[in-house]
């Protein structure tokens, strides 16, 4: 199964972002490391979707502090490691060969 | 932020509109939560947070989450997916009310007689004034013409057109794409096998193109054919006609139809429905008789032109024929028509150029019928209100167990619409029986083609089911959507119960007031009807009969001659002899059935009054009419067999006659010139009360009665007999011993008089009638909801009681307060009822007959029998109340 870049980017951001994968932290990685400026609503689709399709799953994490509230966190499940690396090797396919002017 | 700070987030009315899309659940929480976070960390230099909220809500993401999230949701609580899960409510809904079955009845029957009844007035309202003539092209384009003239009655407008007159606008006025005259009349007819009187329309050749029908079979005739007079003249028949006489229309073409001794020849069949650019039904059309038409009057009805269409005015159009009307002359006998002036108005309009009472009467019962169905549907959702009440617990175990609140709404959804759907089902035989009983009463002569439930009604019945299920949906949505788990998983009260009996209390006033206004309305009209009945008309009409000899000739013998006044002497011998107790004489000129007038010369004066409701009119009457009749003479003697035998020049004036023509003197014995001034003096020798020619509404008029045979100028004999009522069937008798009196009597016409005065009175008949069962059934209904309210309080209130009771409170003293309660909303209902119709006295007045919306014996009967019957509703409910057991009660709380 072959992701699409937004998705792609969001479930790299989720795998990096390990134990800390919450809807929050993921749009400010995606915003530092890729550039990509998302709505909050473009973040949750995404997310959504993702887990729908069960390339991720969700807990709900510990609270961060007393009174606070608790976020769901995310992690990559295994369907979602073959995804991401079967558009990896996709994509190390397209450039092999390649070299940009 | 949470749901919870909804109130006081900044994001104002898109957050909260955001938050309340969205399911909840803690996912949803958290983007909302980000969404707070990302607002607050806005520069404050930029957008105002509820714009910014307002831009979030119009992002296609945003809906997207919305619409997965709303979709998560559904496929949790439905288990095998939505479509399922709605089956599995339509079960759970019918077992419920299969456990409740009285309950179920009762909003069932409720619905159906909201829902049938605003079907069935659709069906009629649909006839009268959406669909316009069956098979007419373009009908709105369609314009009657009128003659409006003004004499000392005031102004009187008339669709009689004389005949140059409507010739000339016909053919000259260029506004119109088309006009065509025409008259109707009731002529005996012979159509294959069956004789007996038709309607008939005499129309010239263009009425068929003017109105743009396509016949069922055949042809229609057009100006060159319909000039072809005499024997085998083309005539056209309606589809029922056809049917009934010849079987099938398409065989009714080329066959003979017998009219007033011509015979014509059937060219075509008009469509099914089909009668011209008005209601009422037509049986044969017939090519204008040239011979006869000079010294007639017609209708004119023309077709707008298209650019007079789209400068959207009958201005013109007016204007126009009033100067084509201005420049002809109408003839010698129309003198009347010369100082006219020309009104152009809708086809739909009535006689007198105005919108007709059965429209202005059906438009109300239309309010009505709605009012009905809004007083169910407050009914049932009282019930449903306090039912759900009665459920409380069972929604918190649902919604502690995991079901969503959409779960719950669905679930109600689907109860209404079943209900909504039962009450449909229920309503159609109300929708026929209601629009069988409207189509007699209200319109027994429109040509009805289609059953009272066809296509349009179902349609009717069914957008209303929809509307309902929706009202109906509403408040228990509502409720439901506030059900608070904890408070209904605790033993203690209900937070929102005050506010629920708060609702209770004013549905049940509503229902009362709107009861009171229907029976406010079915009082007004009921004495309208009675202040009718018992107008004195100066005749009994609804005792007399009047008897025709006809022909298929015409008349039975030529008018006047010896040979129609010894066929009529005979008859007259025939009646009397069959009932001697009764009463029979003989007439020219009977009120209701024809008219006359003569102009007259007093001796002394130089003028004669006029009376503002016209005249002089002559009848000639043979002995023993007054007493037939039921005039009563004021003042010396009626016409007897003397006077007419004797053929002596003498007189009988009505009252308002004599006061006007010598007024503080004895009328008795003056002398009155007829028709020539100097003609030989006719000697007054009785006074007559006054007697109503046209109709109910008529101020008084110069009449007189001269002795039958008097004169040969007016013509149209009739048999006028009063039954004594001890002769079974006299009429039918009556009538086939006078067909063999003569060879050349086809047919005895007999009619009640009041039949003719039947289309004046059957407005306020059926407003009377269909107001009366709408309030009948409002009060059952009001009833019902408010002993449903006060039972609901007591069961709620029933540790209430037992504290007071406990405390020392009486059982009378509880019983009262219950009562109280019920009696003050029935009160305030009634002063809400009663109150919006004298608001709506302007627009009411006008429908009644001599009537006003402040009439105390209506005002008094109202609110005596509310009052009464809300009374009687709440007696059980605060007997209940009053045998609340306190002990039995603070155990089963402690």
């Amino acid at each position: 199964m072959s992701l699409g870049e937004l998705q792609n980017l969001t479930m790299l951001a989720v795998a990096r972002l390990g134990p800390d994968a919450y809807a929050g932290e993921i749009g400010r990685t995606l915003a530092e490391l890729a550039q990509r400026d998302l709505s909050v609503s473009t973040i949750f689709v995404t997310l959504t979707r993702l887990e729908d399709q069960g390339l991720l799953r969700s807990t709900r994490g510990e609270t961060p502090r007393r009174g606070g509230r608790a976020r769901r966190v995310f992690e990559v499940t295994e369907a979602g490691w073959d995804a991401l690396r079967a558009t990896r090797a996709a994509s190390e396919r397209l450039w092999d060969g390649l070299e940009p002017g | 932020m949470t749901r919870q700070d909804d109130r006081r987030a900044p994001g104002g009315w898109p957050r909260r509109l955001l938050s309340w899309l969205l399911p909840l659940d803690d996912w949803t929480d958290e983007f909302l939560h980000q969404l707070d976070i990302r607002a607050a960390d806005r520069r404050p230099s930029r957008l105002p947070s509820a714009l910014w909220y307002a831009a979030q809500l119009a992002r296609p993401s945003t809906w997207s989450f919305i619409f997965l999230m709303r979709r998560r949701r559904l496929g949790r609580d439905g288990g095998g997916g939505a479509l399922s899960g709605v089956g599995m409510d339509v079960r759970y809904a019918v077992r419920s009310f299969a456990r409740e079955p009285r309950a179920a009845a009762f909003i069932v029957a409720a619905l159906a007689a909201g829902l049938g009844s605003v079907s069935a007035m659709y069906g009629v309202a649909e006839r009268l004034f959406l669909a316009g003539p069956r098979h007419v092209a373009e009908a709105h384009e369609l314009v009657r013409v009128f003659l409006s003239t003004e004499d000392a009655g005031g102004v009187r407008v008339s669709p009689w057109l004389p005949l140059r007159t409507a010739e000339a606008i016909q053919r000259e006025a260029r506004s119109f794409s088309g006009m065509t005259l025409y008259r109707r009349d009731r002529r005996l007819a012979r159509i294959g096998p069956a004789v007996g009187p038709m309607e008939v329309s005499e129309v010239d050749g263009h009425y068929f193109t003017v109105m743009g029908a396509v016949p069922a079979a055949g042809r229609f005739f057009d100006p060159a054919t319909a000039a072809e007079g005499g024997n085998g003249a083309p005539t056209v028949l309606s589809w029922a006609a056809a049917a009934a006489a010849f079987g099938s229309p398409g065989s009714a073409v080329g066959r003979a139809v017998e009219l007033l001794g011509e015979t014509y020849t059937v060219v075509g069949v008009a469509p099914e429905g089909f009668a011209g650019p008005h209601l009422d039904r037509v049986d044969v059309w017939v090519p204008v008789d040239r011979t006869l038409a000079e010294g007639r009057n017609w209708w004119l009805v023309g077709r707008i032109a298209e650019a007079e269409r789209v400068a959207g005015s009958r201005v013109r159009a007016t204007l126009e024929a009033q100067a084509i009307h201005d420049a002809t002359d109408p003839g010698r006998f129309f003198g009347w028509a010369r100082e006219g002036r020309v009104v152009v108005a809708p086809i739909g309009s009535d006689d007198g150029g105005a919108v007709p009472a059965e429209a202005s009467i059906a438009r109300l019962l239309m309010g009505v019928v709605v009012l009905l169905l809004t007083i169910a549907v407050a009914n049932v959702v009282n019930l449903l209100l306090a039912r759900l009440s009665r459920r409380r617990r069972e929604l918190t175990v649902r919604l502690s167990l995991g079901a969503g609140r959409l779960r719950l709404l669905r679930l109600l959804a689907v109860e209404s619409a079943l209900l909504a759907f039962a009450g449909a089902a229920a309503s159609l035989p109300v929708a026929y029986g209601v629009g069988l009983l409207l189509r007699r009463v209200l319109l027994p002569q429109v040509a009805w083609t289609s059953s009272p439930l066809d296509l349009r009604v179902l349609t009717c019945t069914a957008l209303a089911a929809g509307v309902t299920t929706i009202l109906i949906a509403l408040l228990p949505a509502r409720y439901a959507n506030r059900v608070d788990i904890a408070a209904g998983m605790g033993r203690g009260r209900n937070p929102g119960a005050g506010r629920h009996r708060r609702v209770h209390g004013g549905l049940a006033m509503a229902q009362v007031a709107l009861s009171a206004a229907l029976l406010m309305g079915a009082g007004l009209f009921a004495k309208s009807f009675w202040t009718i009945r018992v107008t004195d008309l100066g005749i009994d009409a609804e005792e007399i009969l009047v008897v025709e000899l006809r022909s298929l000739d015409g008349p039975v013998a030529p008018s006047g001659s010896p040979h129609e006044t010894r066929l009529y002497e005979d008859a007259l011998a025939v009646a009397r002899g069959m009932d001697p107790n009764g009463g029979a004489a003989l007439a020219v000129g009977l009120p209701f059935i024809s008219g006359y007038g003569w102009s007259i010369w007093v001796p002394g004066r130089d003028s004669i009054p006029q009376l503002p409701g016209g005249g002089p009119f002559v009848s000639a009457v043979g002995d023993n009419y007054f007493r037939t009749v039921g005039t009563s003479i004021v003042r010396g003697t009626e016409l007897t067999r003397e006077h007419v035998e004797s053929g002596s020049p003498v007189v009988v004036v009505s009252a308002s006659m004599a006061a006007a023509l010598w007024p503080n003197s004895d009328p008795l014995g003056r002398c009155v010139h007829l028709m020539r001034q100097d003609a030989p003096c006719s000697n007054v020798v009785g006074v007559a009360e006054d007697v109503h020619r046209t109709g109910y509404r008529e101020p008084p008029s110069m009449q007189f009665y001269v002795p039958i045979g008097a004169s040969e100028s007016i013509s149209g004999t009739s048999l006028v007999v009063r039954p004594s009522g001890e002769v079974p069937g006299l009429a039918e008798r009556l009538g086939a011993d006078l067909v063999a009196l003569d060879a050349g009597i086809d047919y005895v016409d007999t009619v009640r008089l009041d039949t003719v005065l039947e289309s004046q009175i059957r407005p306020w008949r059926l407003g009377a009638v269909v107001l009366a069962v709408a309030g009948a059934l409002a009060i059952f209904v009001a009833v019902l909801g408010v002993y449903g309210v006060l039972s609901y309080a007591v069961e709620r209130r029933r540790t209430e009681i037992g504290v007071r009771m406990a405390l020392g409170a009486e059982r009378f003293g509880i019983g009262g307060l219950m009562l109280r309660s019920g009696l003050t909303a029935g009160a305030a209902g009634l002063l809400f009822g009663i109150g919006a119709v004298m608001l709506g006295g302007p627009w009411v007045e006008p429908l009644l007959f001599e009537t006003s919306v402040a009439d105390p014996l209506v005002l008094l009967a109202v609110t005596a029998s509310l009052v009464a019957c809300v009374g009687a509703a709440c007696v059980l409910p605060a007997l209940r109340a009053s045998s609340v057991d306190p002990v039995a009660c603070l155990r089963s709380e402690g």
